[in-house]
């Protein structure tokens, strides 16, 4: 942080420019933050769990359960379910991104269509606020239905679980856009198509790219438990092979990938942000 | 000629309608500035958001060059109170946009933007983003994105009450004189500044408190560039801030005990 007291003769524009410059260089600690913090958790982990104040066999801790991984070749399961658990977890954001990337692209559509007319809007927004708090994984049974066990459904119960709370959201973001922004590009001679592109899209893409953001931990969600019910690929799966097994190393494993991928990918979502959609931070006058 | 007969403009209030513009008519000839003032609150902006084809009254009608105003179009530039910069595309892009929505490709644009940016100081700023620039270097920007258009009107909204005196003195001169000597443009501003409006202005309308109307229309007949010092620039200024601060007394009902202008105080001249 800079401190708020500009030095004389230097404009707000040159001190905005040095922040940006000091947050470039910031950036490493963006990491060195996240890394201290799971080094210290680990290591009291290690420590309470040496000091035997906790069962090791029924929680191992990760120098215990990251050595079993070590010695299985990074793969579980035995025969027809063997998997390995870079395949588990690229099958398991697969399934998470597909989902969630089809349910972005038809809520975009759908929540701009029903903001273009009244009538149609007042006839869908109640079905999308009935859909809207289904849990993602009661889709699972009818998922399994359509489409059977497998991809399919996992990528359905994330549609399902992300596409209405988006489209609500996009609704929700056209109808805060700046009121003045509109009528500045209708002054500029912006017609009322090009206002949709030229403003309102690049107005609440910011806004609906935070709800991805948030809903992306719906749908990882949504996927391990249809992982762990129905689907027998993917992180989820491991968890449940684990528990059948009382393999503790795998369930802990399982768990351990988990929160590492959301977490890496929430990161990557908010660098996406930052690159991509960074205006809505600097507020509109 | 830009011009607007029997205008009114009535909202509807959440209890009863709110009549905002009673009537109001006034003409501004090519190469004419025209000041409205009035008391804070009285239409002004309204009255300008109906020029500029953004709000719509609720009877009456506009003309420009006697053709029908109804709806916005970039031959009337409004540049209103704070900039509005489109906060996604930087400076060149946002001065741009006009040029765009009208279909002008790449280079035509660029080149067009690149000129203007020169004349507004703000060339070596075109890659910059708006949340990096100063508050007049934003109005800068919005107003080099009106004028690239080559508005034939441009309907100023105060946009430089942020901007200490000297600066928006300067911007005024430099900008809305300049362009109205260049391509004969109409300028209509509103302000609450009286000695703006007398050093600026062919004419000033005094608008009434709430709704609006025009109480007074009064010619300015100084050349220019005007002296602020001279007696009869002082006379104008005197005329124009009795009839306003009559205006504010309405509205408050009661009269002002701290601020009165008599013919006894006439050395004492504003700042």
């Amino acid at each position: 942080m800079l401190s708020s007291k500009a030095p004389f003769g230097v404009s707000r524009s040159e001190q905005l420019l040095a922040q940006r410059g000091a947050s470039r260089q910031n950036w490493i600690w963006r990491f060195a933050y996240p890394v201290f913090a799971l080094v210290v958790v680990w290591l009291m982990w290690e420590l309470i769990s040496y000091s035997r104040l906790i069962d090791t066999t029924i929680f191992p801790p990760p120098s215990q359960f990251l050595r079993y991984l070590w010695r299985e070749d990074f793969s579980i399961g035995i025969g027809p379910d063997q998997m390995g658990i870079f395949g588990a977890a690229v099958a398991t954001l697969l399934r998470a991104m597909a989902g969630l990337v089809i349910g972005i692209i038809v809520a975009l559509t759908l929540g701009l269509l029903i903001s273009l007319s009244e009538i149609p809007s007042r006839l869908i927004m109640p079905l999308i606020q009935f859909a809207a708090p289904i849990a993602p994984i009661a889709w699972l049974p009818l998922g399994i239905l359509l489409f059977g066990i497998g991809d399919k459904t996992a990528v359905f119960i994330v549609f399902m679980g992300t596409v209405f709370i988006l489209t609500i959201a996009t609704v929700a973001a056209v109808q805060n856009v700046d009121r003045d922004l509109l009528n500045v590009a209708a002054s500029l001679g912006a017609k009322r198509r090009q206002q949709w592109r030229h403003v309102i899209l690049p107005a609440i893409l910011p806004q609906v790219f935070t709800f991805v953001r948030i809903n992306f931990f719906a749908a990882w969600m949504a996927v391990l438990a249809a992982e762990m019910v129905g689907i027998k690929t993917g992180l989820g799966a491991m968890i449940m092979i684990g528990r059948e097994s009382a393999n503790f190393n795998l369930i802990l494993i399982g768990m351990f990938l988990i929160g590492a991928c959301g977490w890496l990918i929430d990161s990557g979502l908010a660098l996406l942000q930052e690159k991509l959609f960074w205006w809505r931070a600097w507020g509109q006058d | 000629m830009i011009e607007s007969r029997n205008l009114f403009l009535t909202w509807d209030g959440s209890r009863a309608p709110v009549e905002a513009v009673r009537d109001l008519s006034f003409f501004a000839n090519e190469g004419e500035i025209v000041a409205m003032i009035g008391p804070s609150g009285c239409g002004k902006t309204s009255t300008l958001a109906m020029l500029g084809g953004l709000e719509r009254p609720s009877k009456g009608e506009m003309l420009l060059d006697n053709i029908p105003i109804n709806g916005p179009s970039p031959d009337r530039g409004v540049i209103f109170q704070t900039p509005h910069l489109f906060p996604w595309l930087n400076v060149q892009k946002n001065v741009e946009f006009g040029l765009k929505m009208k279909g002008f490709d790449r280079e035509a644009r660029s080149r067009l933007a690149h000129e203007i940016l020169q004349y507004v100081g703000l060339f070596d700023w075109r890659d910059r983003y708006p949340h990096e620039l100063s508050g007049g270097m934003k109005q800068r920007v919005a107003m080099a994105r009106v004028l690239v258009n080559k508005p034939r009107v441009l309907l100023v909204d105060e946009p430089l009450t942020s901007l200490d005196r000297q600066t928006r003195i300067y911007m005024m001169q430099h900008f809305f004189l300049q362009e109205r000597d260049k391509r004969n443009l109409i300028v209509l501003y509103v302000t609450h500044y009286v000695d703006e409006a007398v050093l600026f202005a062919n004419k000033v309308l005094v608008l009434s408190a709430r709704p609006a109307t025009v109480l007074e229309e009064v010619e300015i007949k100084l050349d220019y560039p005007r002296d602020p010092t001279s007696p009869k620039f002082h006379e104008y200024w005197v005329h124009l801030t009795r009839m306003l601060q009559q205006e504010l007394e309405k509205t408050f009902d009661r009269e002002s005990s701290m601020y009165k202008v008599s013919e006894e105080r006439l050395g004492a001249f504003p700042a």
